[in-house]
């Protein structure tokens, strides 16, 4: 039997442990891990610290290695076989939980999570599908359906201005997807000036940089000169998960506009909020992003395969599994690493065919 | 025509009543023969904070035509116009609201004995309800606006939070929308009666439900414990809004229609209270012309004993006592208060 390597974490620590690769039961698939992504959710619950232990990773790619005997297509329906590279969501419809998120390393299957060499993939509801994408792209599909769900649920419209709080991984994918839904004007509020420079290439028609542009009231001066009549935007995408840019954020919005939550995936406290003031007085719509669905999915699958944007470049750092730890600690400090911006770090495992 | 008529002119906290000249209608404009004037609860918030400047209240309005201006032969959805014709209008204009200007536009608000119609983007309808049921139009139109912004759809669970009047016109246009459930929670228990003959399935009464958290219990056990489709914020009251969010099932929409007037900020947790649950926020401002059409359509053809919302029909010289009792106990000649109208001819008004 073939075995491979897992990492456990607990409260701030990662440790490596070797496990047999259980064979597939007649429903499951196992993968070798080809990259997996660190996610903000990992570095917020990292921050806090893991009370058991866990295996991490959700933003998956990899190849088949062995399929269950009654496994024969992928979600959308292509026959999949050995050697097929698949992206699969990491929540299920068969209420048996999400991979990335498991506390019970030494129960097997073990390779619940990304961050290991092998995936097993087993659980009851499991959303994978099959695609010609390069690993450093299709490593990117997770946070780019959270993208294609805050779109959707913005109702973006053709023309619409459209601003993103936040140049992190989820505001690139959103301003990405907002390009593709039509918009005609991006502004972009973020940082480091590199992340704001990839916003540019993704579809931004302007950039404001939070470290040069310091106040609020500054940068909602700088928003609304670039939106037509000075009226505010259509529709104000929140991803930075930073309480205070959601004020901020409401304050961009025009008359009638729609305000969208992707940021706070993770309790961050509370925030004093003014209703009457931040949403009716100018009748807004809010809608707040949960995840995203198969159906995101499904519909991501062909918008990445067209590889109109340089989406590998998002991925500024691989990883191999043993260094996981210090990806997490430049996220959680000045987003540098070996001398470059962090954008989106992903981990490799090191087995080849 | 040389017609007087009185005003009420609203100032701090006081009302006084003056008799002017009634002008004439301009080309385009409408003099209506006041029948009822509604109080609403922006008119009470601000004559709480006392107002500023003197004005002449009163945006809730139903009157007959007494003058046409010579080019006022339609109304705005073209209906023909003659005198005697019972009209209601919507308070938005091109400038300042009709209800919210000052003395320099006569008769321009509710509260009087006629009502001067001179703005040239006037929504004026003729129509065929009674004066009880036509002076509810206005609100009426804001519960259009809330369902339709709420996309309440055939067979859904509806918490409405407030049982004044926008609540009641939201529990009514829920029911017209297709809900199958609705769940009103407020007082007191005459406007919960109300309630109940207007469709509501469940009361529960905040006065016999005082503390949030068991509230809470009682409120998701009538759901079924896993919240509603649709949660309408109609309280107006601030912790009646983290409390409403937490009505709202998995993928729901929480529809705020309480807060017209800016009375501050309250707690929410942005994961808890919105993301995890994945819900939607409409922000209800009043309401536009085309909810006062699709509303009063509705208002027409309804046999639901919607006039009966009218609590309390009072004199012009009593509009005082109708603020102090929305500013108090909600009682008012020995009945709960629901919506309480002034009246130039109270003995008119059919």
């Amino acid at each position: 039997m073939q075995s491979g390597r897992l990492i456990v974490a607990k409260d701030q620590d990662f440790a490596i442990r070797e496990y047999d690769v259980p064979a597939p039961a007649p429903d499951a698939l196992v993968i070798r891990q080809e990259l997996a992504g660190i996610c903000g959710t990992d570095l917020h619950m990292w921050q806090n610290g893991f009370n058991r232990e866990i295996v991490l990773g959700h933003e998956n790619v990899g190849v088949i290695t062995a399929l269950g005997k009654n496994v024969t297509t992928d979600f959308v329906g292509n026959p999949v076989r050995e050697g097929d590279r698949i992206i699969f969501r990491p929540g299920t419809s068969g209420g048996e939980g999400a991979y990335g998120f498991y506390y019970e390393p030494d129960a097997p299957p073990h390779f619940v999570g990304g961050f290991a060499d092998y995936i097993y993939l087993g659980k009851k509801g499991t959303c994978f599908i099959k695609t010609s994408l390069p690993p450093e792209v299709a490593v990117l599909t997770e946070p780019f359906t959270v993208g294609v769900h805050a779109v959707m649920r913005g109702q973006i419209e053709f023309g619409d201005t459209v601003v993103v709080q936040g140049s992190g991984a989820i505001g690139l994918v959103t301003t990405i997807c907002a390009k593709v839904s039509g918009a005609g004007r991006i502004i972009v509020v973020g940082g480091p000036a590199a992340r704001l420079e990839l916003a540019r290439r993704y579809g931004a028609d302007v950039v404001i940089d939070i470290e040069e542009v310091g106040t609020a009231e500054e940068r909602t001066e700088l928003v609304l000169d670039a939106t037509p009549g000075r009226r505010g935007a259509d529709r104000v995408f929140e991803c930075a998960g930073f309480l205070p840019a959601t004020p901020e954020g409401l304050g961009y919005l025009r008359q009638d506009g729609t305000f969208i939550e992707v940021g706070h995936f993770v309790d961050m406290g509370t925030l004093e909020f003014n209703i009457n003031k931040s949403l009716m007085v100018r009748n807004c719509r809010l809608e707040a992003i949960w995840g995203s669905g198969d159906d995101h999915f499904v519909r991501a699958m062909p918008i990445l395969e067209k590889l109109e944007f340089p989406y590998a470049d998002m991925v500024s750092h691989v990883l191999p599994l043993e260094r996981v730890k210090e990806g997490f600690l430049a996220l959680n400090g000045d987003y540098r690493l070996g001398g470059d911006t962090v954008i989106k770090i992903a981990v490799g495992s090191a087995v080849t065919d | 025509m040389t017609l007087n008529g009185r005003s009420v002119v609203a100032l701090d906290q006081e009302f006084t009543v003056r008799e002017t000249p009634v002008p004439e209608p301009v080309p385009h404009g409408l003099v209506l023969r006041q029948e009822l004037g509604g109080i609403c609860g922006t008119d009470l918030h601000k004559w709480q904070q006392g107002l500023p400047t003197p004005t002449l209240l009163g945006h809730e309005s139903v009157g007959v035509v007494a003058a046409l201006g010579r080019d006022a032969t339609r109304d705005y959805v073209g209906q023909t116009l003659k005198e005697g014709d019972r009209v209601v209008y919507h308070p938005r204009n091109s400038g300042v609201a009709y209800g919210y200007r000052g003395p320099e536009f006569p008769f321009s608000g509710g509260f009087a004995d006629y009502i001067a119609l001179s703005d040239p983007e006037t929504c004026a309808i003729r129509t065929t309800a009674d004066a009880r049921t036509a002076v509810l139009a206005e609100p009426f139109a804001i519960g259009t606006h809330a369902v339709m912004r709420g996309q309440v759809q055939l067979g859904d669970t509806v918490i409405i939070q407030g049982s004044g009047a926008i609540g009641l016109m939201v529990l009514i246009c829920a029911r017209l929308s297709g809900a199958a459930r609705t769940i009103v929670i407020g007082g007191p228990a005459g406007r919960l009666r109300l309630a109940e003959r207007l469709g509501a399935h469940v009361t529960v009464d905040i006065e016999t439900h005082p503390d949030p958290a068991a509230r809470r219990e009682v409120v998701l056990d009538c759901v079924g414990g896993e919240g509603a489709d649709v949660v309408f914020e109609c309280a107006g009251f601030l912790p009646a809004v983290p409390e409403g969010m937490e009505y709202v099932k998995q993928d729901g929409t929480f529809v705020e229609c309480g807060h017209f007037v800016d009375i501050g900020e309250v707690p929410i947790n942005p994961a808890r209270h919105i993301l995890i649950p994945n819900i939607r926020i409409e922000g209800i401002w009043g309401s536009r012309f085309p909810h006062f059409v699709r509303g009063l359509a509705l208002l027409e053809q309804l046999d639901w004993p919607i006039a009966d919302m009218v609590s309390h029909i009072l004199p012009l010289e009593r509009v005082r006592d109708g603020f102090e009792a929305l500013n108090g106990t909600y009682r008012l000649d020995g009945s709960d208060a629901v919506k309480i109208a002034v009246a130039s001819d109270p003995t008119r008004v059919t």
